[in-house]
């Protein structure tokens, strides 16, 4: 199958992700000068605080402090208000690139082969679809913002500075690099590492949780589920150790920015004291005072780049779910079976002999000839919706009526009447709310809703008592029992009772099996 | 610091570095004692959400695991131990230091403003009360609106999975395309209520920044226009304003990780059900005397009434019996009862004259070869999923009498070919077979089979259910489940459960 759409995920890592995100650019923008503007009021705030305390120092007529008396207070209240805006700004887009990431993700897993989807167990798409849309989408509000608004702002406070007093400036120019640059890429670079390593432990700990879960009572039984818990729990320790190693850097870098606030501080004083003599007392308190205030914004650096670090790494993972298709996936290998319209077959063979591969090679032939077929699969999906909705996927525009007679039809007449919800009862978690036999006969009635003129069936009949399995099989392989007699029938079963005379097709041929790989 | 820029600022005759060594010095060791404890309270929270949330994981997975098969919430603890008990690692990280300092730190600044400007220290006490005030309002409001936008978002996660997992079935009914829209349109959903919640939750944020910058703006106004009138020194106001900020800095801290220690609280909370749910397990201490499985009019209720109902039987040793009926009476429950994992809700089970409820579990587990319709497959080669339970004592032998020998000779590596996860290359009906292997290879007494032969072929079934007879005739309790009339056949007694025409 081709798949296009993956080929172009691959090009330089942090442009593909606005493909997935697709952010609003006009709000991004709106939510950085929010940004800006919130930390600029502290940081204005903290400027002529220091001002207005050493200018009523000097004891001038109250009336020449009442415009910095106004500003501390508007500043006081700005901060507040424009950081809440930005706030509310900033998650806004964050949302609505997550909702994009996911409606992406999903159009190109459906359009991806089925295999790629098929093998993965349900924990491991929980750690990796979910985890990873989340990681991507908050890349916008937790790096990107952050790392504008920090830019704006040093450059802000260095400039401030800078005519004060140069050397002074440098001094805090230099501190705010250290701080704002070396200490996020220093625990950027750490972090990616280990980051890795955490995420191979996931899926170790991820599958050994699964295989506890899913197989509990038989390994309980076994006596081996003690082994298997205690298998999980080292792994989580040991994915716990490894995620303790990513966050040592993290560790380093939040308290560098302390370091070099101490530094640019300390720069400062030791400026005024040695060398600007000249300079007005106000300005002094400026020159000393504004370096304490200038690296809030740099301080949310070494987190912004560390959420970089796992938006790259959840941008990999997605696009390794994308593209994890089997080595060497074989093309069905099977002579497609030549049918005409109305025709019933039955295909037989021993299990592993390539019913499954035989079913999907005609399916595919069909296709290319124009006719409409559908492969109903042995272990189709029930959604975790209402029994209606899982009939309609089959056809939407059915009625009531015909999904209560498809039921019927497949011998579910009775538990439908003994719902008491009806076609609106729930199957909670999809499968696990009906029985084998039920969820057989539930595919089985979503056959009979759709409108293709080909019906490739596999192994419908299975965990089916005896009784039953015999009826319907006679049902479906009788030209207008079950199907309409227009319609063609091929059924792939292991055991073909006595009694229905129908055309069979023998397959034989070892080896070839489900149209898997035989090993992965 | 302050004595430090009011000196600078008051006596320029003292602006040399000499005259403030000393000074200078404390400053320096100040701020690196400060980036020190920094550094050490990151690692070490790091350290202990690690252990507490490994030791949780641990918990959940072994309550869970033991309750009955049909209760237990697995797809409730899968989401917990892989994703959600991650929602702790931020609040011991963040959350937790941040309430500890908030307590510590927010009284020590008040009181050291207090020595050096009381009604500074006064403005700062009286905005203080408000934070916590408006908080617990304004949580009271979001409380409600918090808790559905958390469903909400589960809802559209495990909503987005389980369109993932029906990808294939979808385009196989030409319908993939149909979904997308549908994930887009929840996602709008979700965005448009989250945002209503956030507007009113971030309005804590808003309050707790409004009172903290407008407190310290306060401070800064006071004690200038006092400092005009000569009232208070130039080093107090200076102290006041530098201190001011550090009174709300911690409060805000914990504002900012509420979302941690929101986020934390529920993963506690789940994770607690998970674990509480779940009665102790029982301990009996009895031995069976025999392994003759008597069920009397057992009963299991679930949702859909009894299945089975008022089941009775009697599989003795050396003789199979089948057991048959429609689909959802109860069958494989059954098998879980005799295991003992799941309790009855009337009737007995006994084995060999004992109930099943005096008896000691394991002890009894380590006779029982059960097959389940899907058995286990662990990630590794062949063989290691052939001696999962105990090493087969001959694997050849084992092999042929369950079919398995065809199945290995396809294989590229026989024997030690390596297995994907969850039995990734094995069809449903060789993977039966390896499980076939795996339960008729070991010498159990008693044989529970779940319909042990549904993927096979005729010629298939027949040697497998010869293989069953013999195990029978050399001396094994068999209870086999099964449709087919071939199965029924081999029965020296078949027993029905549920009404057999219900379906039909």
């Amino acid at each position: 199958m081709p798949t296009p759409s993956i080929t172009d995920l691959r090009g330089i890592p942090d442009l593909r992700v606005l493909d997935l995100l697709r952010p609003r650019w006009p709000r991004l923008l709106a939510a950085i000068a929010l940004g800006t503007g919130a930390l600029s009021s502290a940081l204005a705030l903290a400027g002529i605080s220091a001002w207005l305390i050493t200018r009523a120092w000097e004891m001038p007529p109250v009336l020449a402090l009442s415009v910095a008396v106004v500003l501390v207070r508007l500043f006081g209240i700005s901060r507040a208000v424009l950081g809440y805006c930005e706030r509310l700004a900033s998650h806004d887009v964050a949302l609505r690139s997550a909702g994009n990431t996911r409606t992406e993700l999903y159009r190109r897993l459906s359009a991806a082969p089925p295999s790629t989807v098929l093998r993965l167990s349900s924990g491991e798409l929980v750690a990796r679809a979910g985890a990873s849309v989340d990681e991507l989408a908050d890349v916008l509000a937790r790096a990107v913002l952050p790392i504008a608004v920090a830019a704006v702002l040093s450059v802000s406070a260095v400039t401030v500075v800078g005519v004060l007093c140069p050397t002074a400036g440098a001094a805090l120019a230099g501190a705010l690099l250290i701080a704002g640059i070396w200490a996020p890429w220093q625990a950027a670079r750490a972090a990616r590492a280990a980051e890795q390593i955490a995420a191979a432990h996931h899926s170790d700990r991820d599958r050994a949780v699964m295989l506890a879960l899913q197989y509990g009572p038989e390994l309980r039984v076994g006596g081996k589920l003690a082994a298997v818990i205690a298998d999980a729990d080292r792994e989580q320790r040991r994915s716990g150790a490894a995620a303790d190693r990513a966050a040592r850097p993290a560790a380093v870098a939040a308290a560098i920015p302390v370091l070099a606030t101490g530094f640019s501080t300390l720069g400062a004083v030791l400026t005024a004291i040695t060398l600007v003599p000249h300079l007005s007392p106000t300005s002094l308190a400026v020159l000393m005072l504004l370096p304490l205030s200038s690296f809030e914004a740099v301080v949310a650096l070494p987190a912004a780049a560390i959420q970089l670090t796992r938006a790259r790494i959840a941008l990999r993972q997605l696009t390794d779910l994308l593209t994890d298709a089997p080595s060497g996936r074989q093309a069905p290998a099977a002579t497609p079976l030549t049918v005409r319209a109305g025709d019933r077959v039955a295909v037989l063979g021993a299990s592993g002999a390539g019913k499954t591969t035989l079913l999907l090679a005609t399916a595919e032939h069909c296709h290319e000839k124009g006719i409409t077929a559908g492969f109903f699969a042995e272990d189709a999906h029930l959604f975790d919706t209402t029994l209606r909705d899982n009939l309609l996927v089959a056809r939407g525009d059915a009625d009531d009526d015909e999904l209560a007679a498809a039921l019927e039809r497949v011998g579910l007449g009775p538990w439908l009447r003994s719902l008491p919800e009806g076609l609106n009862t729930m199957l909670d978690c999809g499968a696990a709310a009906v029985s084998a036999g039920q969820r057989r006969r539930l595919l089985l009635a979503r056959a009979l809703l759709t409108a293709f003129s080909v019906v490739l069936l596999d192994e419908p009949t299975e965990h089916l008592d005896a009784a039953d399995a015999h009826r319907l099989l006679g049902e479906m392989l009788t030209p207008g029992a079950m199907f309409a007699a227009d319609r063609t029938v091929v059924v792939a079963t292991h055991q073909l009772p006595a009694g229905i005379n129908c055309r069979t097709h023998h397959v034989n041929s070892a080896g070839v099996d489900n149209g898997y790989p035989a090993h992965i | 610091m302050a004595q430090l820029v009011a000196g600078v600022l008051t006596e320029p005759g003292t602006r040399t570095p000499a005259h403030w060594t000393p000074a200078l010095v404390t400053l320096a060791g100040l701020w690196a004692l400060r980036a020190l404890a920094q550094w050490a309270q990151n690692r070490l929270s790091q350290h202990g959400a690690t252990a507490a949330i490994a030791e949780l994981g641990s918990q959940v997975l072994t309550s869970v695991t033991a309750a009955p098969p049909r209760r237990q919430r697995t797809d409730e603890a899968a989401i917990l131990v892989t994703h959600g008990l991650d929602g702790l690692r931020p609040y011991f990280t963040r959350f937790l230091p941040a309430a500890v300092q908030s307590a510590l730190l927010t009284p020590a600044a008040i009181v050291v403003i207090g020595c050096y400007d009381i009604r500074s220290a006064l403005i700062v006490l009286i905005a203080l009360p408000l934070i916590p005030l408006f908080m617990v309002l304004i949580g009271l409001l979001t409380a409600d609106r918090s808790a559905v936008a958390l469903t909400a978002m589960d809802t559209l996660q495990s909503r987005l999975l389980d369109l993932i997992a029906g990808i294939p079935t979808l385009t196989a009914l030409g319908r993939a395309e149909g979904a997308a829209p549908r994930i887009a349109e929840l996602s709008a959903v979700h965005r448009r209520s989250t945002m209503a919640t956030l507007r009113i939750t971030f309005l804590s944020a808003f309050v707790l920044e409004l009172l903290a910058t407008l407190g310290v703006a306060l401070v800064a106004v006071s004690v200038g226009l006092r400092l005009v009138t000569g009232s208070v020194t130039l080093a107090a106001a200076l102290t006041a304003l530098l201190l001011a900020p550090e009174v709300f800095w911690p409060l805000r801290r914990v504002g900012t990780e509420f979302h941690a220690a929101q986020d934390g609280k529920v993963a506690f909370g789940r994770a607690y059900a998970l674990i509480e749910s779940l009665d102790p397990p029982r301990r009996g201490g009895r031995r069976p005397d025999g392994f003759v499985i008597e069920l009397q009019d057992i009963s299991i209720h679930d949702r859909d009434g009894a299945a089975p109902d008022r089941l009775s039987l009697r599989a003795e040793p050396a003789s199979v019996t089948v057991l048959t009926g429609p689909n959802g009476t109860g069958k494989s429950t059954a098998l879980q009862a005799i295991a003992g994992l799941t309790d009855v809700d009337t009737g007995r089970v006994r084995i060999g004259g004992v109930d099943i409820a005096e008896l000691d579990l394991e002890q009894w587990w380590t006779h029982i070869g059960w097959l389940p319709q899907r058995p286990v497959l662990i990630p590794g080669t062949v063989r290691d999923n052939l001696n999962l339970f105990g090493t087969l004592p001959d694997v050849e032998s084992a092999c042929r009498t369950s079919g398995f020998d065809g199945v290995l000779a396809t294989l590229p590596d026989g024997l030690d070919t390596e297995l994907g996860r969850d039995g990734a290359g094995l069809s449903l009906g060789q993977r039966q077979r390896l499980g076939l292997a795996r339960t008729l290879g070991r010498p159990c007494d008693v044989l529970l089979l779940d319909e042990p032969t549904s993927h096979l072929d005729a010629t298939m079934e027949d040697r497998v259910l010869q293989s069953i007879r013999d195990r029978a005739q050399a001396g094994a309790t068999v209870l086999v489940v099964g449709h087919r009339d071939a199965v029924l056949s081999i029965g020296d007694r078949v027993v029905r459960t549920g009404d057999v025409d219900a379906h039909t």
